[in-house]
């Protein structure tokens, strides 16, 4: 089946990119139907706070898992639990019939990634692994369970526990990583989950206007600066001292210093790189993000653990691929509040770290196409072409733009738009919207957490010589250092706001 | 101006562009541009020609695809 971007609308059925912003937009479309008093989201599932001794001590599934909203009460926690199951598997199964995905594969990787999933979702929030002795939202599950030790990681421990059975089915039980693969999307659905927090952006508009808009502008910003740094640094080592050649030092350069996988690609299309070229650094840079998305929340939400805002957006100019960003941002989230909570007793609000991580590298993930297209110009005026006059058709920049970002873009203005012109009905909306931004998007970020573990193989490090001790240098002692200097500048001094 | 319309690919080693009911097999661009011109020369003699090319993104691994859905197309004017 031929996959070729001829016209504005190709691939707008088929390819993974639109299809997160369908989904997302689908989703969101059914939290606003609470504007007319229209509850059709509150069925989704979602864990609870629960104690080991005291769920052997009498077991019910009501004690980790209920709806998400109270007019679904009366709902069966475990029939919510294949409800939700049953309306992810046959919406996504839709997407990846036009993406023309094995079907049947697909359907067997996604029960099996799905219900990992939620297995380690709620071992996750058992007490002694989440909970934080300090009141949250009324509750101090910490006394209330009368706990004598914690790990108090908060919600980052269902995502550190996804992320672990991910890595350990792609490095270990290969054959089965293999069966599952087919439904491994974490793009896709960081990508849905990412549309859905267009929603949580709006709210936080409503809230804080400004912040929001200096958080976006900043964003940008920094993004714009990165760029302009990081590139020609990393270009110019690849070729002064690893001597690489010019194809590949711009493809490298590109995949380190900008967006990853996209970006390599973007950038060895705009130069008509040999296709083999972004694919092995794309190896290389999906398993270095690996380690950063490890290594990073831990490190940053330890050496500075005052400034969560520089830390987030510092994520973004350094975590590559959206996966990996998303779900280091949603780690930093959760490790930086936890930490905050148990230090002060003041709970910031959940999800602006993870926004300040997202909103660079949706800048970034933007000026993909007009980067590519202004080295696709470079490239055809230094190499002269001595047959034919080459240019560089416009669409070019369309079709690496990415079409999740404009649906992001669109979720926030339609809340921007609600805020304006009908701020009597935002009460109403914000009921499903929260839902929408809660329950589904976090439910994407997990199903992203296994994923990308089940995608990421170490092995493929192998082999990669020169290139991977370029990625690690480059990485480490250009990209991390200046990127949490450019977030400083741009970010220091900004705190999220206290949740009520 | 006559347009004429290709698609191309990768298989490992060369470029293989198809169209206007020709397939050209090269190691490099530069040598598909010039067997292009020939080609041109030897079926319509002279005018003035733009070539779209369009990457067949089939050609990337799936897991890859993902993560960019578009590698390039081009476009080449030729006058004869």
């Amino acid at each position: 089946m031929q996959q070729t971007n001829k016209k504005w609308y190709s691939g707008m059925f088929s390819n993974e990119d639109w299809w997160s912003a369908w989904l997302g937009l689908f989703f969101f479309a059914l939290g606003l139907l609470s504007i007319w008093g229209l509850d059709v989201v509150g069925w989704i599932a979602k864990p609870k706070t629960w104690e080991f001794s005291n769920l052997m001590n009498d077991f019910s599934w009501s004690k980790i898992l209920k709806t998400s909203s109270k007019n679904y009460h009366d709902l069966h926690p475990l029939l919510s639990l294949f409800i939700t199951y049953f309306v992810f598997l046959s919406l996504t199964s839709i997407g990846a019939y036009f993406q023309k995905l094995n079907i049947k594969k697909y359907i067997t990787g996604f029960t099996v990634i799905f219900f990992l999933t939620w297995f380690a979702w709620i071992v996750g929030h058992e007490a002694h692994l989440s909970a934080i002795d300090a009141l949250v939202k009324k509750h101090n599950y910490y006394k209330e369970f009368n706990l004598t030790w914690g790990l108090q990681l908060g919600g980052g421990a269902s995502y550190m526990l996804a992320l672990i059975i991910g890595l350990l089915i792609g490095n270990f039980f290969k054959g089965f990583a293999a069966k599952i693969k087919e439904a491994a999307k974490p793009e896709w659905f960081i990508k849905t989950g990412i549309v859905l927090l267009g929603i949580k952006l709006g709210m936080m508009t409503m809230k804080a206007a400004g912040f929001t808009y200096e958080l976006t502008l900043a964003g940008a910003a920094a993004a714009f600066v990165a760029y302009l740094l990081f590139w020609p640094i990393v270009y110019y080592i690849g070729r002064k001292y690893f001597k690489l050649n010019r194809n590949s030092a711009a493809v490298l350069s590109s995949g380190i210093s900008i967006c990853g996988v996209s970006a390599s690609i973007a950038t060895a299309g705009a130069i008509k790189a040999k296709p083999v070229i972004p694919i092995a650094v794309s190896t290389l840079i999906l398993i270095f993000a690996m380690f950063e998305l490890v290594v990073l929340p831990p490190v940053y939400t330890n050496l500075a653990p005052n400034e969560p805002i520089v830390n987030g957006a510092a994520m973004g100019m350094t975590v590559k691929t959206d996966g990996a960003d998303a779900a280091a941002g949603a780690i930093l989230d959760e490790l930086m509040i936890s930490k905050h909570l148990k230090k002060t007793g003041e709970h910031w609000e959940e999800g602006w770290i993870l926004s300040a991580a997202l909103l660079t590298k949706i800048w970034i993930d933007i000026f993909i196409g007009i980067w590519s297209f202004v080295l696709a110009w470079v490239w055809i005026r230094n190499v002269e072409n001595k047959t034919a006059k080459e240019k560089i058709p416009k669409s070019e920049i369309w079709f690496r733009l990415p079409k999740f970002v404009m649906a992001y873009m669109l979720v926030w203005v339609i809340y921007l738009g609600l805020m304006y012109f009908f701020p009597d009905v935002l009460s109403y909306a914000k009921t499903g919207g929260n839902i929408v931004q809660g329950s589904f998007r976090k439910l994407m970020f997990m199903l992203t957490f296994l994923s990308i573990g089940v995608i990421t193989d170490f092995s493929k490090l192998r082999g990669m010589g020169r290139l991977a001790v370029l990625y690690a240098i480059a990485l480490f002692a250009i990209i991390a250092p200046i990127a949490y200097a450019v977030a400083y500048l741009f970010h220091h001094g900004m705190l999220p706001p206290v949740a009520k | 101006m006559k347009t004429l319309h290709y698609d191309l690919s990768y298989d490992q080693s060369h470029w293989i562009c198809k169209g206007d009911d020709v397939q050209f097999r090269v190691a490099d661009l530069n040598d598909l541009d010039m067997e292009l011109r020939n080609y041109l020369v030897k079926k319509y003699q002279k005018g003035n020609f733009k070539i779209k090319m369009y990457f067949d993104f089939e050609h990337f691994p799936l897991w890859l695809r993902q993560y960019m859905a578009h590698y390039f197309n081009r476009e080449l004017i030729y006058q004869l």
